[in-house]
C-alpha cells in the first residue's frame, strides 16, 4: 500500500469510527428530521415498488415536489439509516450510519487529494483542517446532504484536475467522465451544486482567454483556422464540461419524479432552490460561515487562498500551463460557493450547510500552504516548524469544537464573541431545534408523571426519533397545543410568539430549565405550577 | 611623583579602554556585516513573520476562548442574584437584564419579580414600576456615559454579583395607574411579540362576521386625568395606518392612528372632565379584516 493510500485509509477509517462514536449526542434539526423522514418514506417507495409500482412512483413524486429537490441523498440516507438500525446501532446513531460512512470517504478523499497536492504532511493535516471546527463537525455528523454534495463537489475537481494532467487520451477521456457524473450526482444531491459545473465551465473559459492572450499577436491566423474548423473547436470542450451537460439534467430529472411528467417546468423549483428570488437568510450564508469558523482555522483558509494566488501568478509569469490549470480549478472550486453565497445564490439551509462544498478544497488548500510555509521558513527545522503551526492553528478548532459538542451548530468564532456576539446581532441560535435533546435528561428527572408536553420549534421526527431512542419519558405525552399542554419545550430561534402562547397559558415567564451556550439561552423549558418537581 | 604616576596609569588605562572598545566595535560591525551578507532570502523571512503571526493569532484565539468564558457569569454569580432579588426585592419592582438575551434571568429571577427584556430600556414606560433591577453582564456588555434610564431614575445601590452588575434604580417619577382597560373589561390578555419585546396586552382582532372591539357590556372604569398606554400592529401587517376609536361615555370618537411599522406606539387620550366617576369606555378597530392590534391602555391619575 502506497503512503497516499496509507494515510487516506487511515484518515477515514478514523473519520468514521469518530462520527459514528459521536452520532448519537447532537440532536436532530429540522433539516436532517425533514430529510431523513424524507429519507425513510423514499427507501420505504422504492422497496414496494416492484409490488406496487404506480403507487411509489406517485409517493415519490408527491414528496420529490414536497422537498422541492431530487431525492438522491434522501434516498441514500434512507436506505442507510435503514441499515444502521437494522445493525443495532438505535434510532439516532443508526439513523445517522450513512454520515459516518461519507464522513470517512470525505476525509480519506481529502487526504488523498491533498497528498497529490502538497504530500504527506499536507495529507495529514487537510482532514483536520475540515473537521476541528465545531460546526463542521456538528454538519459532518448530520444525515442531511449536505455532506455528501461536499464530497461529490471534491470528487467533481479532482476528477477534472486528472483530467487536466492524465498523460493519455483515454485517460484523460475517463477522469473527465467520472468528473462530469460527480457533477450530475451533487446537482441531484443538492441542485445548487450543479456550480461544479459552472466552475468547470469559467477554468475552461480562463483558460480559453489565458491561451488567446498569449497568442494575440497570431491572432488573425487563429480566427480564420477557428471559422473553418468547427470540428477541433468542440473537441477542445473538455470531456468533463460535455458529460456535465448532459448528465447533470439527467440525474436530476431523474431523481426529481415530481418534473417526469412536464421537465421544463422544473425551471422554477430549480431556481428557487438555489435561492433564486427567495427571501433573503438573516445572516448572509457566506459571512455565516466567515464568523462561525475559529479564527485560525479561517487563517489557515486564508493562507491557502493566498499560497495558491501566489503560485497561481508563478506559474502564469513563467508560462507554466499545468500548474497554473490546476491553481486556478482549486481556487475556483474553494471561492465560487462563497462568491455565490455573497450574492445570494444559495439555498436557504441553516448554517454553513449552503457553502459546505466550499471547505474542503479550502481545507486542501490550506494544508498545502501550512507545509510550504513550514519548509520555506526553517527548511533545516521544517518538521518542528510544521507541527508547531499544526498544533497552534488547529488545537483552538479543535478545543472549541469539544468544549461546544453536542451545541456545535450554535458556535461562533471568537473574532464575534462566540455565540453571545451572534445573539448580540440577533443572528441563528440553532439550525433548527436540535438543542432540545439536550434538556430531555432534565425533563425526564422533573417533570411531573405523565405530563402533556408541547414542543415548540422541534421537528415532530425529531421527538418521535428521541421517543424510539427512550431519551423521552414514555409517560409524557406530546400535545399540539400550548394550551392543552403542563410542559412547553421551546427551542429558541426567531420568532416568539409561540413562546409568548406559552408564557399566556401558564400564566409565568419564568422557565423551569434551560440550555445555554455562552450564555445565551437556546432552549427554555416553562411548566404550569405543579407540572414540574 | 605620585600623582605623576597615577596621571600616566590613568593614561594607559584610556588608551587600553579606547582599543577595546575600538576592537570590540570593528568586530561587531564585522560580524554584523557578516550577518547581513548571509542574511536570509526576503522570501523566507517574510515566511519567518507569517509563521511568527500564526503563532500569536493561535495564542490569541485560545486566549479569547478563554477570556470569553470568564467573562461570562457562572451559575454561582446566578444563584447569588437569585438570593438578592427574594430579599431585597418589593412589590412594584422590575428586572431589566441587559443585553436582552441574557435570559437565564427567567430561570433565576423569582417568579413574582416581571422581567423585561429590551435593549432600548430608555424607550420604557415601565407603568406601575418604582424601582428597576438592572442586571447586567458587566464582562462583556458596557452602558457608556449614559447607562439607561439614567435621566429618569437615581441609582441607589450598584453590587458586583461575580459577572453580574446589578444597579437599583429607583424612578424619580413612577407612572402609577389607577387602573387598567385589561382588568375592567374582563378580556384576557396575551403575552404578544412587538418588534422583539415581549408585550402584554389586550389583542383585538377584525373578522369578517364581528367587527373588533371590547366585548359588551363596555367595561366601566374610574377615570382619572387621561387614558393613555401603547398599542401595536401584529403580523399580518396591513399595508396602510389602521385607526382604533376610543369613547368615554357617550362622547365623541376619539381615533388613535396605529402605523404599520411604529412598534410600540403611545396613545393619550385627556379625560379629566371625568375624573373620579365610572364612566363606560367603548374601543373599536377600523381596520381590515385579519387586523390584529395589541393594547395596553391604562387610567393615569
Amino acid at each position: 500500500m502506497s503512503p497516499r493510500a496509507r494515510i487516506a485509509a487511515g484518515w477515514g477509517a478514523v473519520a468514521f469510527a469518530a462520527a459514528l462514536a459521536l452520532s448519537g449526542q447532537p440532536g436532530l434539526p429540522s433539516s436532517e428530521a425533514t430529510a431523513m423522514s424524507a429519507g425513510v418514506r423514499t427507501a420505504g417507495w422504492l422497496v414496494a415498488a416492484p409490488r406496487d409500482l404506480a403507487g411509489s412512483l406517485h409517493g415519490l413524486a408527491a414528496l420529490s415536489a414536497e422537498r422541492g429537490r431530487p431525492l438522491l441523498a434522501e434516498t441514500f440516507h434512507g436506505f442507510a439509516g435503514a441499515a444502521g438500525e437494522r445493525a443495532g446501532l438505535g434510532p439516532i446513531r443508526g439513523l445517522r450510519l450513512g454520515s459516518a460512512l461519507l464522513a470517512g470517504l470525505l476525509s480519506a478523499t481529502l487526504a488523498a487529494g491533498a497528498f497529490t497536492l502538497g504530500g504527506a504532511g499536507a495529507a495529514l493535516l487537510a482532514p483536520a483542517i475540515f473537521w476541528f471546527t465545531p460546526r463542521t463537525l456538528s454538519l459532518g455528523l448530520l444525515a442531511t446532504p449536505d455532506l455528501l454534495g461536499a464530497l461529490l463537489w471534491l470528487l467533481a475537481m479532482q476528477g477534472f484536475v486528472r483530467a487536466l494532467s492524465a498523460p493519455t487520451r483515454l485517460a484523460r477521456t475517463r477522469a473527465g467522465l467520472v468528473c462530469g457524473l460527480a457533477c450530475a450526482a451533487a446537482a441531484a444531491v443538492r441542485p445548487d451544486l450543479a456550480a461544479a459545473w459552472l466552475v468547470l465551465v469559467v477554468h475552461w473559459g480562463l483558460g480559453r482567454f489565458h491561451l488567446g492572450w498569449l497568442a494575440r499577436g497570431d491572432r488573425a491566423e487563429v480566427k480564420t483556422k477557428a471559422e473553418v474548423d468547427w470540428a477541433a473547436r468542440l473537441r477542445r470542450v473538455p470531456t468533463a464540461i460535455g458529460a456535465g451537460l448532459l448528465l447533470i439534467p439527467a440525474a436530476m430529472l431523474g431523481f426529481w419524479p415530481a418534473h417526469w411528467s412536464a421537465p421544463l417546468r422544473g425551471g422554477g423549483a430549480l431556481l428557487a432552490s438555489i435561492g433564486w428570488a427567495q427571501p433573503a437568510p438573516s445572516v448572509n450564508a457566506a459571512l455565516l460561515a466567515l464568523t462561525a469558523l475559529p479564527a485560525p482555522t479561517l487563517a489557515l483558509l486564508a493562507l491557502g487562498v493566498g499560497h495558491a494566488t501566489l503560485r497561481l501568478a508563478g506559474a502564469l509569469r513563467r508560462r507554466e500551463g499545468a500548474v497554473s490549470r490546476q491553481e486556478m480549478l482549486w481556487l475556483l472550486a474553494g471561492t465560487v460557493p462563497l462568491l455565490l453565497a455573497a450574492v445570494g445564490l444559495a439555498p436557504r439551509l441553516p448554517g454553513i450547510a449552503p457553502v459546505v462544498q466550499a471547505l474542503p478544497p479550502l481545507a486542501l488548500l490550506g494544508a498545502r500552504a501550512l507545509v510550504a510555509l513550514g519548509e520555506l521558513a526553517w527548511p533545516s527545522r521544517r518538521l518542528a516548524v510544521i507541527g508547531l503551526l499544526s498544533i497552534f492553528l488547529l488545537y483552538p478548532g479543535l478545543r472549541a469544537a469539544a468544549v461546544t459538542f453536542p451545541h456545535g451548530s450554535s458556535a461562533w468564532g471568537e473574532p464575534l464573541g462566540g455565540a453571545a456576539g451572534a445573539a448580540w446581532r440577533d443572528w441563528p441560535r440553532q439550525d433548527g431545534g436540535e438543542g432540545v435533546r439536550a434538556v430531555l435528561a432534565n425533563l425526564a428527572l422533573h417533570a411531573a408523571p405523565g405530563a402533556r408536553v408541547r414542543w415548540i420549534g422541534a421537528a415532530p421526527f425529531a421527538i418521535e426519533r428521541y421517543r424510539r431512542d427512550g431519551l423521552i419519558r414514555s409517560d409524557l405525552l406530546d400535545v399540539a397545543s400550548v394550551d392543552d399542554a403542563e410542559l412547553a419545550v421551546v427551542a429558541r430561534d426567531g420568532a416568539r410568539d409561540d413562546e409568548y402562547a406559552a408564557w399566556t397559558a401558564f400564566g409565568s415567564t419564568r422557565a423551569v430549565s434551560g440550555l445555554y451556550l455562552d450564555e445565551v439561552a437556546l432552549v427554555l423549558v416553562y411548566a404550569r405550577p405543579g407540572a414540574w418537581r | 611623583m605620585a600623582v605623576r604616576l597615577l596621571v600616566r596609569l590613568l593614561v594607559h588605562l584610556r588608551d587600553d579602554l579606547s582599543a577595546q572598545l575600538g576592537g570590540w566595535w570593528l568586530s561587531g560591525r564585522r560580524r554584523l556585516g557578516r550577518a547581513w551578507t548571509a542574511r536570509p532570502p526576503t522570501s523566507q523571512l517574510a515566511a519567518r513573520w507569517l509563521a511568527v503571526a500564526l503563532l500569536l493569532l493561535g495564542l490569541g484565539s485560545l486566549d479569547a476562548r478563554g477570556r470569553l468564558g470568564d467573562r461570562l457569569p457562572s451559575s454561582l454569580d446566578w444563584r447569588a442574584l437569585a438570593a438578592l432579588l427574594d430579599r431585597d426585592a418589593r412589590p412594584g419592582d422590575l428586572v431589566a437584564i441587559f443585553p436582552p438575551w441574557l435570559e437565564r434571568a427567567r430561570e433565576t429571577v423569582p417568579a413574582r419579580l416581571p422581567l423585561l427584556a429590551t435593549s432600548a430600556l430608555d424607550a420604557e414606560w415601565l407603568p406601575g414600576v418604582r424601582r428597576v433591577w438592572l442586571v447586567a453582564a458587566g464582562g462583556i456588555s458596557t452602558f457608556g456615559a449614559n447607562p439607561p434610564l439614567s435621566s429618569r431614575s437615581a441609582v441607589a445601590d450598584t453590587q458586583q454579583v461575580g459577572q453580574l452588575q446589578v444597579s437599583r434604580l429607583d424612578l424619580n417619577e413612577p407612572v402609577l395607574p389607577i387602573g387598567s382597560l385589561a382588568e375592567r373589561s374582563g378580556m384576557p390578555t396575551r403575552w404578544r411579540d412587538v418588534e422583539g419585546v415581549a408585550r402584554n396586552c389586550l389583542e383585538l382582532t377584525v373578522r369578517p362576521d364581528r367587527p373588533a372591539r371590547l366585548e359588551q357590556p363596555q367595561p366601566q372604569l374610574l377615570l382619572g386625568g387621561a387614558l393613555a398606554g401603547h398599542a401595536a400592529l401584529l403580523p399580518p401587517l396591513p399595508s396602510g395606518p389602521v385607526r382604533f376609536l376610543v369613547r368615554v361615555d357617550d362622547g365623541p370618537e376619539i381615533a388613535v392612528v396605529l402605523t404599520p411599522r411604529g412598534g410600540w406606539q403611545p396613545f393619550r387620550i385627556d379625560t379629566t372632565r371625568f375624573e373620579e366617576t365610572l364612566r363606560p369606555v367603548a374601543v373599536e378597530l377600523a381596520a381590515p379584516v385579519g387586523s390584529r392590534v395589541c393594547l395596553e391602555a391604562l387610567v393615569l391619575p
